[in-house]
């Protein structure tokens, strides 16, 4: 998925960035919120990560302003302020999550994802593609029982797929939701991981509609 | 006397000097009177002894018409009357009052008073030759008029010194109202109530220390809020580098997995958890430690409960260990502050999660006398260390990573709030676990 990052102090950003990237997930980075502004409108995320102290305002706003319009964005907060007032105050703003600093970066991760998952009705923690079985939560792929490895970002062109799994997805939602600005991405890449995909989990598992880009298998 | 009330104080001097005047003024007024009395009657004496002098010549002449006059004159046989004595030439007497003694009175034949033993004498030569006028009034005459005088002068005095006792203790009563008053809305002034003191009209003495108090009480908000503030931002100066440095320390922890130095990146990564932890128990020390500045609203804590049992069972580890049960559930008030609360119950479910054994339920039971218990599993504590766990930096396993502060942070705010926390093990009707019971009081 492509998440949205709103953090400034460098050092965490980075690292979030790092870690959340390394887990199959496309992010952008920003450390303002002017520029995340114009990030949020005309990019289709899948997740926001919001810091709540920013230079040029206060995240909460932000996400007030969001929610406002309308956007359903899943959003966690990653805050310094602990207390019980400042995270009641943050989910009636509309997050659905809240993490307190310091963090582990795997406990991001999995809120990020739980957050994701309740959100794209992937709630059902086990999906069956055929011979293929899906454990959402723990990335585990089967084909006829037998775990098979996937790296980061194939399991994420799954994650795709499964978050609308009777649609077609293009290839260009699959780039989006996969590389962050600036990323370099080959022509070919979608294809390339697709083709992975299918030799490790069966030819079917996913299926190309032509001119118009694939959905799982069935 | 030292500690007596400023209103016993101020009666006391004030009925022992009005007191002290009245004797005074008493003692004044009776020596006044004796003196004033004295003379009237000396007057008198002296006055009946001139009335006698014209007719004393005629009278020696004609006894029996004198006789007659002094009769009109003095007609009484009463022993406290005037009495009167005629003393001839040679001291015999010549004529006498009916209630005179028949012998001379022993008196040098001087004109003026004389006092003798029983008579005050007035002697006066009359106009005949060798004739003296003694009119003698009888000392028990006197000293009763003068009893008399005095005690229809002191007697009301002395009547109305309970009354004025009773005048003064309303009065000083009713002129320390307005002191009652402001002590009473000083009184009411702490920690949870800061608010201004209201202008109750009071006197011009007691004005200027109404004016101090409130200068005071703003003053004082506005270093609560200064700390408050401070604590804050605190959080998240303190709060912020600590992720930052954690997160770093964990990608280079995950990129040196296999080599010879992943243990010691696991340690530091360990380490930097601790210490943001530490900084977190004592940014929450700091907040509930001081005790003042706790702000009394009624807060359920069954909100409370909520959204910390929600974040609780998210973390890895809880879960549905978490269960809460609740013989109230409609609403769990409690005088306090939302955030102190909350950091009550925050730091005694993580102390179940940390210390609890990992594969038995942590237990929330409200219950409807007011109390709140947790339970988790584990090994028995011994009453030694249970009564140590509250004081600052103890803990009681070496198993986690704790400061040793949440337990004196819960059992501090407990106290500000007038409840009580207390630690239990084994659980009661257990052989094994740890329970810490919370007690709150009725809500005002």
């Amino acid at each position: 998925m492509r998440v949205l990052l709103i953090e400034d102090e460098p050092h965490l950003g980075s690292a979030v960035q790092e870690h959340v990237r390394a887990a199959g997930h496309a992010v952008d980075w920003f450390e303002r919120l002017e520029p995340a502004e114009h990030a949020v409108r005309t990019v289709s995320y899948d997740a926001l990560l919001l810091d709540l102290h920013l230079p040029d305002g206060r995240g909460l706003d932000f996400l007030r302003k969001l929610r406002r319009r309308g956007d359903a964005l899943p959003v966690v907060i990653l805050t310094a302020r602990d207390l019980v007032s400042d995270r009641i105050e943050g989910l009636k703003a509309g997050a659905d999550d809240y993490i307190v600093k310091p963090f582990d970066l795997d406990e991001v991760i999995a809120r990020l994802e739980a957050v994701s998952r309740r959100y794209f009705g992937k709630s059902v923690p086990v999906v069956q593609v055929g011979p293929v079985e899906l454990e959402w939560e723990s990335k585990v792929a089967r084909l006829d029982g037998r775990p098979v490895e996937l790296s980061a970002r194939e399991w994420a062109v799954i994650e795709v797929l499964g978050r609308r799994p009777q649609s077609t997805v293009s290839k260009e939602q699959i780039e989006d939701a996969l590389y962050a600005f600036g990323e370099e991405i080959e022509s070919n890449t979608i294809e390339v991981y697709v083709s992975r995909i299918r030799r490790k989990l069966g030819r079917d598992f996913i299926r190309t509609i032509r001119g118009l880009g694939y959905r799982l298998g069935d | 006397m030292a500690n007596r009330s400023l209103v016993s104080r101020l009666i006391w001097l004030l009925c022992s000097s009005m007191a002290a005047l009245w004797l005074l003024g008493s003692v004044t007024a009776g020596m006044l009177t004796v003196f004033e009395i004295n003379e009237r009657l000396d007057n008198a004496i002296e006055e009946v002894a001139q009335r006698l002098l014209p007719a004393t010549y005629d009278a020696v002449q004609q006894p029996q018409a004198m006789q007659q006059m002094v009769r009109q004159l003095v007609a009484t046989t009463d022993p406290k009357a005037l009495a009167y004595q005629i003393i001839g030439p040679i001291g015999e007497i010549a004529m006498r009052s009916d209630n005179a003694p028949e012998t001379p009175f022993q008196v040098p034949r001087q004109a003026g008073f004389h006092d003798i033993p029983r008579y005050r004498v007035y002697a006066q030569p009359a106009a005949a030759d060798g004739y003296f006028i003694e009119v003698a009034e009888p000392a028990v005459h006197r000293s009763e008029a003068l009893w008399r005088a005095v005690g229809l002068t002191l007697g009301p005095l002395l009547l109305f010194l309970p009354l004025s006792w009773f005048l003064i203790r309303w009065a000083v009563f009713r002129g320390m109202r307005s002191l009652d008053q402001l002590r009473s809305e000083i009184g009411r002034r702490d920690g949870s109530n800061l608010s201004q003191i209201p202008d109750m009209g009071l006197p011009t003495e007691l004005a200027p220390i109404l004016a101090a108090v409130n200068r005071l009480l703003e003053r004082l908000g506005r270093a609560l809020a200064a700390e408050r503030q401070f604590a804050a931002n605190s959080a998240h100066e303190l709060r912020t580098p600590i992720a930052a440095v954690l997160a770093q320390m964990q990608l280079l922890s995950a990129q040196l997995a296999g080599t010879q130095h992943a243990e010691r990146a696991g340690r530091i990564v360990n380490q930097i958890k601790g210490l943001g932890s530490l900084a977190e128990k004592l940014l929450q020390l700091s907040r509930t430690g001081a005790g003042i500045g706790m702000q009394q609203d009624p807060v359920d804590i069954l909100t409370v409960l909520q959204v910390l049992v929600d974040e609780f069972r998210r973390l890895e580890g809880v879960g549905d260990r978490l269960v809460v049960t609740a013989e109230c559930r409609d609403e769990f008030i409690v005088q306090g502050e939302l955030d102190i609360l909350g950091i009550t119950l925050r730091n005694l479910i993580e102390n179940a999660v940390r210390y609890g054994a990992p594969d038995e339920p942590i237990e929330i039971v409200i219950e409807r006398g007011r109390q709140i218990r947790l339970l988790n599993g584990g090994a028995v504590i011994s009453s030694e260390t249970l009564d140590a766990l509250k004081k600052p930096f103890v803990r009681g396993s070496s198993v986690g990573a704790g400061g040793g502060l949440g337990l004196a942070i819960v059992d501090s705010v407990m106290h500000q709030i007038g409840g009580s926390l207390t630690l239990i093990s084994p659980v009661m009707g257990r052989g094994s676990g740890f329970e810490a019971r919370l007690v709150f009081p009725e809500p005002t």
